[in-house]
């Protein structure tokens, strides 16, 4: 499972735990903590608006469900409101990957990039994404540069 | 409403045994008939003529009815005033299609200056000469090549002739029949001068503007003709929209979508049109792209605009005027909204409107109708922002005069300063604002 290995994140928890919305009971904010993962999981940031989070909680019970269509509706919906905010794009392409659209999720990914603000573990993570998907098309030079890349963010 | 008086005791009793019912038109009546006939289009793309007549599909679509109606009543107002101010008789005709910038949603289409009349659908089929809207393709094209072109280099507007097709010469003239000897590349641009973009378009070939045209979306074939270079190619407002989704999307490709989902009667999913993006131009080359075409909206072509809109909220785009003022064109957006409006006669002759006393003013009145976020600050830590001089392209200061704003891919900045003279106003604009350079 080259492929797998590559990406780095057992792809059959990657809705269901990265898109971790804030505890209920939680009013000050969300649980930063990885829920039951040893990686390090990207979460929402602080300034994310409460009606996106909420719709992310959706989503993620979506996906929980194996309603993937009903989750991407949800992550669409959070996008709307937000549209500059890269973590949300990172969720998008991580649900394209597990959906197996692996380019959909490569452009997702590169969308991501381009509106991050310094997080290196999301932007190596979308790194990781973009490899995997140069994999898959037999560009193998450009899955080992973006597999670099992914690396030396987190040096 | 009976305890109030508006109807009698005996008809709110009438009122309450009766049943609920929808009201049903005839089939395909609508108020909107051209977004309907996109819907229609793209489900005929999908699915058997025989199961979109019969019973049983809920279409969800991504219709947004505030941005129609701004759309329908600024495309009806500016047309009826533009028309009587013109002398035209009725004949001014017009076409507007809006989109979200983020996910590619169709929001409105208005294919008739009377939007209830299922007639022509200018927004799908009128295929028109786009003019300079193709100017952002060539510019782009250049700015890709960083180590060679900025926005701060120099090109030359002098005047140009060159062998057409079938042996005939052509020289194109700028709009306002001077040429402006050296000028700096944003300038160029922001003010459409002709003879500085075909000689720029010269240089870079016509391989390489075609390429970059599909890159953005264009899917019919580009004529290798040097009056390419100035937009002497038909594209609908439809096709115009998807190139500049790509532009206002920061480079990424998104296909425009006009129906979210299909369900049976009972609720059952049966297909969604999903999100979908695909990096075709590198989104740093597209900064540095859009800090000129939000200039346009300040000094250049569309400096009208700001007086128009709601304070504070930057957009970007560009005029289109093709010849004899046959085609009024404008193509913008902000953070949120893609707006592409068409102004022409249906018969093809001039109306007397350039891009920005016809086509911007529709454009202007939809953003100032529909609430809209302003354009983003771009974030790639690729791209740096400049005071430039505007006449000498060296570097300046926020308070000096004639200083503008424009984005740089890091490194290719302009290195010496040029001398200042501070001004009390300053230049403030949107990057202004937002870094306090």
């Amino acid at each position: 499972m080259m492929h797998r290995k590559l990406v780095g994140l057992p792809l059959l928890f990657l809705v269901a735990c990265s898109v971790a919305p804030p505890q209920p009971d939680d009013q000050q904010g969300f649980d930063l903590e990885p829920v039951a993962e040893d990686q390090p999981q990207i979460r929402p940031s602080p300034e994310t608006s409460k009606a996106a989070l909420a719709l992310l909680a959706k989503a993620r019970q979506a996906a929980n469900e194996g309603q993937l269509s009903v989750a991407e509706a949800q992550l669409e919906r959070a996008l709307r409101i937000e549209p500059q905010n890269a973590v949300l794009w990172h969720y998008m392409a991580k649900l394209r990957l597990h959906q197996g659209q692996i380019s959909q999720a490569a452009g997702l990914a590169a969308k991501s990039n381009s509106l991050d603000q310094g997080d290196p573990q999301l932007q190596a993570d979308n790194w990781r994404i973009i490899a995997h998907a140069r994999y898959q098309k037999g560009d193998k030079a450009g899955a080992q540069d973006a597999q670099r890349r992914a690396e030396q963010l987190l040096e | 409403m009976a305890e109030q008086g508006v109807i009698s005791r005996a008809e709110a009793n009438q009122a309450k045994t009766s049943g609920l019912a929808i009201a049903r038109g005839r089939a395909g009546d609508t108020r909107y008939p051209a977004f309907m006939e996109l819907v229609r289009r793209q489900l005929q793309r999908d699915y058997r003529q025989e199961d979109l007549t019969s019973e049983g599909l809920r279409i969800f679509t991504t219709f947004d009815p505030r941005v129609q109606r701004a759309s329908e009543q600024a495309l009806r107002r500016r047309a009826q005033l533009l028309d009587m101010q013109r002398g035209l008789q009725g004949q001014l005709q017009g076409a507007v299609i809006v989109t979200d910038t983020v996910s590619g949603e169709v929001l409105a289409v208005v294919g008739d200056r009377q939007p209830r009349f299922a007639g022509f659908n200018r927004a799908l089929d009128a295929q028109r000469q786009i003019g300079s809207l193709i100017k952002p393709a060539v510019y782009l094209t250049a700015l890709e090549q960083s180590d060679k072109y900025t926005l701060a280099t120099s090109l030359n507007d002098a005047p140009i002739r060159l062998q057409g097709p079938e042996g005939t010469i052509w020289s194109p003239n700028n709009y306002d029949g001077k040429s402006h000897g050296t000028v700096l590349l944003y300038s160029a641009l922001v003010h459409s001068y002709n003879q500085a973009t075909v000689r720029l378009g010269m240089d870079l070939g016509f391989e390489r503007i075609a390429d970059t045209l599909q890159r953005l979306g264009a899917e019919r074939e580009i004529p290798p003709y040097p009056s390419m270079l100035l937009g002497a190619i038909g594209f609908t407002p439809y096709e115009v929209t998807g190139l500049y989704q790509t532009l206002a999307s920061g480079g990424f490709h998104t296909p425009l979508r006009v129906i979210r989902e299909v369900m049976t009667v009972d609720g059952e999913h049966l297909r969604r049109f999903p999100l979908e993006v695909e990096q075709t131009v590198d989104p740093a080359h597209v900064a540095v792209l859009v800090s000129a075409l939000h200039e346009v909206t300040i000094t250049g072509t569309a400096r009208s605009l700001p007086k128009h809109l709601p304070k504070g909220l930057a957009v970007a785009g560009k005029t289109g005027t093709t010849n004899d003022l046959r085609d009024s064109w404008f193509a913008g957006f902000s953070g949120e909204h893609l707006a592409v409006v068409w102004l022409g006669r249906d018969d093809n002759q001039p109306t007397g409107l350039t891009g920005s006393s016809g086509a911007l003013t529709v454009w202007a009145d939809i953003m100032n109708h529909i609430p809209t976020r302003p354009l983003p600050a771009p974030v790639s830590d690729k791209v740096a922002y400049y005071w430039i001089d505007q006449s000498s392209g060296l570097l300046s200061k926020a308070n000096c005069e004639g200083a503008i704003n424009l984005a740089f891919i890091e490194g290719t900045a302009p290195e010496e300063h040029s001398a200042c003279r501070e001004t009390q106003t300053g230049s403030g604009n949107w990057f202004n604002k937002l870094f306090n350079r």
